[in-house]
């Protein structure tokens, strides 16, 4: 169907006859058409979430998400534990032993390569903990990818800066990739990390690519 | 509430008060909702003359993360290339701590770092100085610029032919030891205080909420 086009709303004055046609024109079609134009938006956030108070795990679901191709998630903030810890997610309330995942960390001097087969999560990100200095976090951008396909299984790839420290050595990159072997569409992530809660400000978005 | 078809009303027919308020207000407030969530441009600055530090200010803050978008070639005097420094807000002390990466074919380097300068600095970009014309285009995201609860982040690649035998891929991450919102950037050139953003260079600002 060719799409209407989407009228200006005139204004109008005590005493002014609003028609029945005036109504089907500027609010019937032009809302019916911003609606339908809203689902065909290629870049859309899904879910949007500040931490306030210590928080062990977030849950998405029921927004949407298998409707993309791509996810694209952002987090940034720390977690309550000393030493920090990994930031890590399960699809679709999988529980079990059905993810593989590689990381590549690097700092000033070092660079450290690490993997897991058949872990029960995916690791995406890493955070300070709460020994840390003040206003260090972790920020991470992470890509899953084939998010609405039913034929492969799902793969994901994400990059974190972690800043542990405002020394020399203390500022990592590290770069996430790996694999859900399950061919479904996803339709939740939880996120929670590998010990204790996120702290208040944790921030979590996730944004839906056509 | 989902949006809810809004159905044609015939002449002489009653509009009344409920269906407003379910049809309109409620759709309206859906719709508000969700084209409210999106990628948006913010700025692009494209330089009519050469300038040795660029200004883009007044940041909005109804994002959450930003995209730059910086195609740039430097003119810096007896140099093939050289590094842009960025500062937020105005800060000029030392509060800023950078480490980047260098890939290419004959001597990759990993970890470089430098800690407490005064900007940070992003990837290398070439100098119009170098045997041909080249530009770099440098891809950046600051993930949660205008939280307060957390020091600032920005993350940033680039690739670019700096002469005819050196090319590259260049990332950086750097963090600005700050809480505030960023509202501003400045970008200069490290160390050639002489040097400038030749014309054309562009900065392209994306806000994703």
């Amino acid at each position: 169907m060719k799409e209407k086009e989407i009228l200006r709303v005139p204004t109008v004055r005590t005493g002014d006859l609003w028609t029945a046609a005036n109504q089907n024109l500027f609010v019937a079609d032009s809302l019916n058409q911003i609606y339908a134009r809203s689902k065909n938006l290629t870049y859309r956030r899904l879910f949007h979430r500040v931490i306030e108070t210590p928080t062990a795990s977030v849950n998405i679901l029921n927004v949407s998400m298998s409707s993309y191709s791509f996810l694209r998630l952002y987090t940034v903030g720390r977690v309550d534990v000393a030493g920090g810890t990994g930031i890590r997610a399960q699809l679709n309330g999988d529980t079990g032993n059905n993810y593989d995942f590689f990381s590549v960390s690097y700092n000033n001097t070092t660079e450290t390569l690490s993997e897991a087969l058949g872990a029960n999560y995916l690791q995406i990100s890493a955070c300070p903990g709460g020994d840390a200095s003040p206003g260090l976090a972790g920020f991470s951008e992470t890509m899953f990818f084939n998010v609405d396909g039913t034929a492969f299984q799902k793969t994901y790839f994400g990059q974190t800066t972690l800043y542990s420290g405002l020394n020399l050595g203390q500022i990592f990159s590290i770069m996430f990739g790996g694999t859900w072997k399950n061919t479904a569409a996803i339709t939740s992530i939880l996120l929670f990390p590998g010990a204790n809660n996120f702290m208040p400000g944790f921030q979590i978005d996730l944004y839906g690519i056509s | 509430m989902p949006y809810t078809q809004v159905p044609y009303i015939k002449p002489g027919s009653v509009w009344d008060a409920a269906r407003h308020n379910s049809l309109i207000r409620d759709n309206m407030e859906y719709l508000n909702s969700v084209l409210g969530q999106t990628a948006r441009f913010i700025e692009t600055r494209t330089l009519e003359f050469e300038q040795s530090s660029v200004l883009i200010s007044d940041i909005p803050q109804t994002a959450s993360h930003l995209i730059l978008d910086m195609r740039a070639t430097l003119r810096i005097p007896g140099q093939t290339g050289g590094i842009p420094v960025l500062q937020f807000n105005g800060d000029t002390g030392a509060n800023y701590s950078t480490q980047y990466i260098i890939v290419n074919p004959s001597t990759p380097i990993v970890g470089v770092e430098s800690v407490s300068k005064i900007g940070v600095y992003l990837p290398a970009f070439p100098s119009i100085e170098s045997a041909q014309y080249r530009t770099g285009a440098l891809f950046a995201k600051i993930i949660g610029y205008s939280q307060t609860y957390f020091f600032k982040n920005i993350r940033s690649l680039i690739g670019f032919d700096e002469t005819s035998e050196v090319g590259g891929i260049r990332e950086s991450f750097g963090v600005w030891r700050s809480m505030a919102p960023i509202t501003s950037l400045t970008f200069s050139i490290a160390g050639f205080p002489s040097a400038s953003f030749i014309k054309g260079s562009s900065f392209t600002l994306i806000g994703i909420d």
